[in-house]
């Protein structure tokens, strides 16, 4: 009990608003669909990488847009509003900003595989 | 794959006379004669015209069609100890967002575990799927590569066997920027995506039939 106390106590609260939110109050589905995330997110860093490499403004955009909503539902606002930044710079074709957005949203993500 | 009609030459016509009328690439496709014009108009499938005008689909076309449509068939259906087959739900997703088809699926085999969940990448792959399917409920995203999931909708509206199917749009559009899609999605249940979980199964549980007792015991053996 004490252990399933402290756990939740780790849980970040923007963690657990997600879940209130977004999963009805369903922390097993909310962790299921973070670990196929997480998966998926060496995916689509590659897939970003690609589309920054030869400046595929449509991939970058497409890719962001998907995101965009994964990471909403995760509780992580934050990169929320990066992937909805590069959505707009893409879309605008301002490469210059869609690369250090993109930039940004790589590291995160490939930090997010790695924990 | 960006070609339009064009006439051709007699000799031409002995050559690929093996290519399809529309009639015949609609009834491979499990679609109607319109939707099969509709694609040959937006380039989706290669066609060319006969001296006397008549469509003709060209065959590698179809069958590059019908090749990207298997990759994502059906798996096979639980069948009953007298060898039967049972006719289980089925929805069919049409979503290239990989972590919203995981998350679907997820959720089906939640909380619908006696229903076949099938899934296209893309629009024209999803058309072709909801041909063969004929799925009592159909789950579309707006955004799609292909055809886009509003000329999706009003492609499947103008089908009489629609009818039979329920409809429900799933976006990462908030309200404003879904405004120059609304000809497409007048009347139809809308969800953001991130309200999926919450929102989704109240409209399944509404448009699907509940397990027969039969369907349990089988899937149950």
């Amino acid at each position: 009990m004490a252990t399933q106390r402290q756990q939740s106590s780790n849980v970040p609260p923007t963690v657990r608003a997600a879940i209130a939110e977004n999963f009805d109050g369903d922390a097993q589905l909310y962790q299921a669909f973070a670990a196929a995330c997480a998966a998926q997110f060496a995916q689509d860093v590659s897939i970003g990488q690609a589309g920054c490499d030869v400046g595929d403004l449509p991939a970058l955009r497409r890719l962001a847009h998907n995101l965009k909503s994964a990471l909403t539902m995760l509780g992580h606002d934050d990169l929320f509003a990066v992937a909805q930044s590069l959505e707009s710079q893409a879309a605008a074709g301002d490469l210059l900003s869609a690369e250090a957005s993109w930039r940004v949203l790589r590291t995160e993500l490939s930090r997010w595989q790695s924990t | 794959m960006n070609l339009q009609d064009r006439a051709m030459s007699s000799n031409e016509v002995s050559e690929i006379s093996e290519d399809y009328t529309t009639l015949e690439a609609a009834r491979l496709l499990g679609m109607s004669v319109r939707s099969v014009q509709l694609m040959v108009d937006r380039g989706e499938l290669q066609a060319w015209k006969t001296p006397g005008g008549h469509r003709r689909i060209a065959r590698a076309s179809l069958e590059h069609l019908r090749a990207a449509v298997r990759k994502t068939s059906p798996p096979p259906r639980h069948a009953s100890s007298k060898g039967a087959t049972l006719e289980r739900p089925r929805v069919l997703l049409i979503d290239d967002s990989i972590h919203f088809q995981k998350l679907v699926s997820l959720l089906m085999r939640q909380r619908f575990p006696d229903v076949d969940l099938h899934i296209a990448d893309d629009g024209i792959a999803g058309l072709a799927l909801y041909g063969q399917l004929q799925p009592q409920v159909l789950i579309v995203d707006i955004l799609l590569p292909g055809i886009d999931g509003a000329t999706l909708i009003t492609s499947l509206r103008s089908h009489p066997q629609f009818a039979n199917s329920h409809l429900v749009v799933v976006t990462s559009l908030d309200e404003p920027q879904r405004a120059s899609y609304a000809f497409a999605l007048d009347q139809l249940p809308v969800i953001h995506k991130p309200r999926l979980v919450t929102e989704l199964p109240e409209l399944l549980m509404k448009w699907l039939p509940a397990p027969s007792v039969e369907q349990g015991d089988a899937v149950a053996s």
